[in-house]
């Protein structure tokens, strides 16, 4: 059994949130942790900055997406309805749910055209979460998610300009009409 | 290595579909990360103070854990 970060979790380290940091040390004993480069991707924006997250992420294994996963994740997201969908996709719910075990059902949403918005919720109603890789038991422990946002500024405090990100399935994100200012497509 | 546990790590490596090796090497990987993932909190907790019994029952809770005041 492996536990597995998202991205969520990637930002609450690199804020030094204790909850996620006593997470981590019931976790230290019990399974050994993973996280997927593409997470690492959403979350690493400058080592300089980040040393917390950097001295934990080496303590942490990192797993490669294989070719088809993205479709096998953003399939199903599909099934969503707008609403959840729209505030972030509960991957390792959803991998449950279809069955679908391992690494790849508990990344964030990765279609193979991603829309990665760096906004600051207007409300943070908790980040961070830890999942089980394997296993029938539940697997979102907490999830990660905004109430709402209204704009999306830059940062403007010299920060790495690391936020919590919101992942959109592309269709969807057509639809989601104050984004497109600070919209920014990558290709995973 | 003492035979029985060449045994288990045999059996443990085929079930997973792995040589022995890839296995061992999967092993010490995870132990190696398993400690620095120990000094990067030991770390944390030096600079910012160690997480407090009340910080590791919420964190047991997140987890689904029973609280550690329980389970003490």
């Amino acid at each position: 059994m492996n536990a597995v970060l998202d991205a969520g979790a990637l930002v609450a380290i690199d804020r030094r949130d204790r909850l996620i940091g006593a997470q981590l040390a019931l976790q230290l004993r019990a399974t050994p942790l993973r996280v997927s480069s593409a997470v690492v991707a959403k979350a690493w924006r400058d080592g300089r900055r980040q040393a917390t997250l950097a001295r934990v992420l080496a303590g942490v294994g990192r797993e490669a997406l294989a070719k088809d996963d993205g479709n096998r994740i953003g399939e199903p997201l599909a099934r969503f309805p707008p609403l959840r969908t729209r505030h972030r996709p509960l991957p390792a719910e959803m991998a449950r749910d279809l069955d679908v075990h391992g690494l790849p059902g508990l990344l964030a949403g990765v279609p193979l055209w991603v829309m990665v918005c760096h906004c600051e919720p207007r409300y943070s109603a908790g980040y961070g979460r830890m999942a089980d890789g394997i296993g029938p038991e539940p697997a979102v422990r907490r999830t990660a998610c905004s109430s709402g946002f209204s704009s999306c500024p830059r940062p403007a405090d010299g920060s790495a300009g690391l936020r919590e990100e919101h992942w959109w399935h592309p269709v969807l994100a057509c639809a989601s009409p104050p984004m497109e200012p600070c919209l920014e497509t990558a290709r995973v | 290595m003492p035979p029985e546990l060449g045994a288990g790590a045999r059996q443990t490596a085929a079930r997973h579909g792995t040589s022995v090796s890839t296995w061992l090497t999967e092993a010490a990987a995870d132990k190696l990360r398993n400690e620095l993932l120990g000094n990067a909190l030991d770390e944390w907790e030096a600079e910012d103070g160690a997480f407090t019994e009340a910080e590791l029952d919420e964190a047991a809770s997140r987890l689904g854990l029973a609280p550690r005041s329980e389970v003490a």
